[in-house]
């Protein structure tokens, strides 16, 4: 006798290993091993791979509203293989849904649900509800928009629920609203007690599948027995490899789960729940007003007692599908439906160019977020980070505070000049022919302030000379401080004897403080975009009279609003770039931030850089009884 | 085995133990895999040691003979954390003589607990198991199997004090860095 067997006899005495085994594989298979068993094993398998994966997922996640986000990121971007788990459990999981679909629809075929299999249905419901709460509860953990979004309709659902919904909503979310408890109590939910009671059932499910066997086909030999070990568990597992090849495919064709941008409650986000609750989501748009419940409770509520009852109410003895039509047809029905639903949603979303529109500009924010986060998150959370970003910040200010008035790139106000290509010769050659214009102070209320180079005032036809071609360049050279050296000397020269009477140049030249022409030094520069919309009458670029009442609507001092005066380098950075098609240099910015010299222009003094943190001297030890005052930075 | 063995059934039942075998495998290889190198993640060690530069204090804030403990404050990447001007630990420093001052991690190389300024005030003494050390991080009794694991500093223009923030192994007798 081998050492081998002489171990597994010594092991099978004391444990009784070999009869476990036995049962378990030679489980007789009535009618034979077929095909059509494989659903509930490949499902058991699928399962198992969705543990695996979430025990890896849960070794690196953190569930609260400011890391969630982050460390799924983390786990997808720079955890080994993190993109690996997380997409097999992301596509698992809908391949979970899928091959209970597929469970569901074989047994009922098969007549499995009659008696006396009424309970081992039952348990199968439930397991199906267990598996539905882990895809509600897991599409929430990431904390993306998609997620988010989603989630949150599902559990204001919940809250239209008659009666009990208020409390049960409250419940679900841990509050009022969305926040660490809504993700802690849905992640103890999915990683805590909807394990349990997956385990709780599939034990009793699987023990009274033992107790019954399979449902064979009613023409099936039942003479014919097969035994679970080995043709039906190499069926099972040959199936499970194919499901799984499926999800791997998947997984690597899209690299792994997409990870929207973080959960943002004050966005305006198209949401769309995961695609097998399309059918769902679908059904909400038919049913209005009173009627709302119809889709969201009544009809999912009439499919699952349907589901429930259908051991009761097809009582007729026999499996054969003649006898059946009528349920099995019911039952086909709702799948049917379900197919309809969910391509009428995508139809619908494919038509809807509002929809496709909202999707892209997600999509870009999604993969902004991404990129940016690799540097790592605040500790604040990824939307302090998205907020600190200085791209989207500055999207964001101009949108709200600078193109109420001015326009870029053809949208905007339109009551403000046109800043699309603000800084450069070509703005000030347009400015000096056409001020007026619609691109300029048409509706601004500087309009009439400065005469056109090119056009004749009302009146004054007779004496006015145009400016030829070439000077208006070299004036432009001159001002945006780009062109030939000739051209700026000529520039230079023009504007003393045609611009400086209201134009001053460092504060040489133009008229009092009542004149609204700006200073035009350092026009064109970062320095003074940035001193104009801290606060344009501060002398840098307008006198005091440019914030006249009289000028209704004239620009206001930025570097007085709540809302931006922390942010006015970022949005002149954002603007400079935006305009002139380039990023301020190091210099341009150190320029723009550092104390300005004052006319005549004096060496600039060093900036005095802020005092180095110290630690606090006073720190002698040996004299006190506690005797370490850990000496921190002041 | 119970049942029979036919000729012909034997290759066929050969073939489904080794479908089976081959699927669940291929299964558990392609989830097992990934999952080792992803728990492994750890392993692949990112600082590249040496420790990097904070700047500490003056010299003239410290007085002479006196250990003075201070703040190493800097930035830190946890994770997916960043933050920023953190506390990252702490060193006491001494004031050896007008020109001379030494670093001296706080981190016990017994087991890692904070050391303080003993009871009697002239020693250091760590307050998990009594581990004691001069003020020159000569190790003078308890468990610590070394001396107080010294730093570099640096003097630099205008006394400043620039320490080089390494962390060591813990419990053996050799002075080894961590990364």
């Amino acid at each position: 006798m081998s050492l081998f067997s002489r171990l597994g006899d010594a092991l099978d005495e004391r444990t009784g290993h070999r009869a476990l085994l036995r049962h378990a594989l030679d489980e007789p298979v009535k009618g034979g091993a077929r095909v059509s068993y494989v659903f509930g094993s490949v499902l058991t398998a699928s399962i198992l791979v969705q543990i695996v994966t979430g025990w890896l997922l849960m070794s690196a996640y953190a569930p609260s509203a400011s890391t969630a986000w982050a460390s799924v990121h983390y786990i997808s971007h720079k955890m080994t293989m993190g993109w690996f788990i997380r997409g097999l459990h992301h596509f698992g999981s809908g391949a979970t849904v899928v091959l209970l679909a597929l469970h569901l629809a074989q047994t009922a075929l098969f007549g499995a649900y009659k008696k006396p299999r009424e309970m081992n249905w039952w348990f199968g419901l439930g397991l199906m509800g267990v598996v539905l709460g882990f895809s509600l509860t897991g599409y929430l953990l990431p904390w993306d928009q998609k997620g988010y979004w989603a989630t949150r309709v599902a559990t204001n659902i919940m809250g239209t629920v008659p009666v009990v919904g208020a409390a049960v909503q409250k419940l679900a979310q841990g509050g009022d609203s969305y926040g660490h408890h809504t993700l802690t109590r849905f992640y103890a939910l999915h990683v805590g007690v909807l394990p349990a009671a997956f385990v709780a059932l599939i034990v009793a499910h699987v023990a009274l599948f033992r107790k019954h066997g399979v449902t064979p086909p009613a023409h099936a030999d039942l003479k014919k027995v097969d035994k679970f070990f080995p043709k039906q568990l190499a069926y099972d597992a040959l199936a499970a490899l194919v499901a799984f090849a499926v999800v791997v495919a998947l997984v690597v064709k899209d690299h792994g789960a997409p990870l929207d941008a973080p959960a943002d409650p004050s966005s305006e986000y198209p949401a769309r729940p995961e695609w097998y609750f399309l059918a769902l989501f679908q059904l909400l748009k038919y049913f209005h007003g009173p009627l709302e419940m119809v889709g969201t409770l009544i009809l999912p509520g009439v499919v699952a007692t349907f589901l429930f009852a259908l051991p009761l109410l097809d009582r007729k003895p026999g499996t054969a599908l003649r006898g059946r039509l009528v349920w099995v047809g019911a039952i086909a029905l709702g799948f049917l439906g379900i197919g309809a639903l969910t391509m009428a949603s995508k139809r619908a979303d494919e038509r809807d160019q509002g929809f496709q529109k909202a999707r892209k500009v997600a999509d870009e924010r999604a993969a902004y977020a991404n990129e940016i986060a690799m540097k790592g998150v605040p500790p604040e959370g990824p939307l302090v980070m998205l907020e600190r970003d200085p791209k989207l910040r500055g999207e964001a200010i101009w949108k709200e505070k600078c193109s109420t008035c001015h326009t870029m790139d053809g949208k905007g106000g339109g009551s403000a000049p046109d800043l699309t290509g603000w800084g450069t010769k070509a703005w000030v050659a347009e400015t000096m022919r056409d001020p007026d214009g619609v691109l300029r102070f048409k509706k601004s209320p500087f309009a009439g302030k400065m005469p056109s180079m090119t056009k004749a005032a009302p009146g004054e036809e007779a004496d006015f000379h145009p400016m030829p071609d070439a000077t208006i360049d070299a004036v432009a050279s001159f001002v945006a401080g780009e062109g030939t050296p000739a051209q700026l000397a000529l520039g230079k020269e023009t504007f003393s004897n045609a611009c400086n009477g209201c134009h001053a140049l460092d504060g040489d030249g133009g008229d009092d403080d009542t004149d609204v022409a700006p200073d035009l030094a350092r026009w064109g520069t970062l320095t003074w975009l940035r001193s104009q919309i801290a606060n344009p009458a501060a002398g840098d670029t307008y006198k005091t009279g440019a914030s006249d009442p009289g000028f209704k609507g004239h620009m206001p001092a930025f570097a007085d609003d709540v809302d931006v005066k922390n942010d006015v380098d970022l949005i002149a950075q954002w603007i400079f770039t935006k305009a002139k098609g380039r990023a301020p240099t190091e210099q341009e910015i150190k320029d723009a931030t550092a104390p300005k010299p004052k006319a005549p222009p004096a060496p600039t003094p060093a900036p005095t850089p802020a005092p180095e943190p110290a630690p606090s001297g006073s720190t002698a030890p040996s004299s006190s009884a506690s005797p370490t005052p850990s000496a921190s930075h002041s | 085995m119970t049942e029979k063995k036919s000729p012909e059934a034997e290759p066929s039942r050969r073939g489904f133990v080794v479908a089976t075998a081959v699927a669940s495998c291929a299964i558990a290889g392609v989830v097992g895999v990934p999952a080792a190198a992803f728990i492994a993640t750890p392993l692949r060690s990112e600082s590249g040691g040496g420790g990097k530069k904070y700047t500490v204090g003056k010299l003239d804030e410290l007085v002479v003979g006196i250990p003075t403990k201070v703040s190493i404050i800097g930035d830190e990447v946890d994770a997916w954390t960043r933050s920023e001007k953190r506390r990252l630990g702490s060193v006491w420093l001494l004031r050896v003589s007008e020109k001379e001052v030494r670093a001296l991690s706080v981190i016990c190389p017994h087991l890692g607990c904070g050391i303080e300024i003993g009871n009697d005030l002239k020693s250091f003494a760590c307050p998990c198991h009594d581990s004691t050390f001069g003020f020159d991080g000569v190790r003078a009794a308890g468990p610590s199997p070394r001396n107080m694991d010294a730093l570099p500093v640096e003097l630099g223009e205008g006394g400043v004090l620039t320490v080089t923030f390494q962390r060591f192994r813990i419990g053996i007798s050799e002075k080894k860095e961590i990364g």
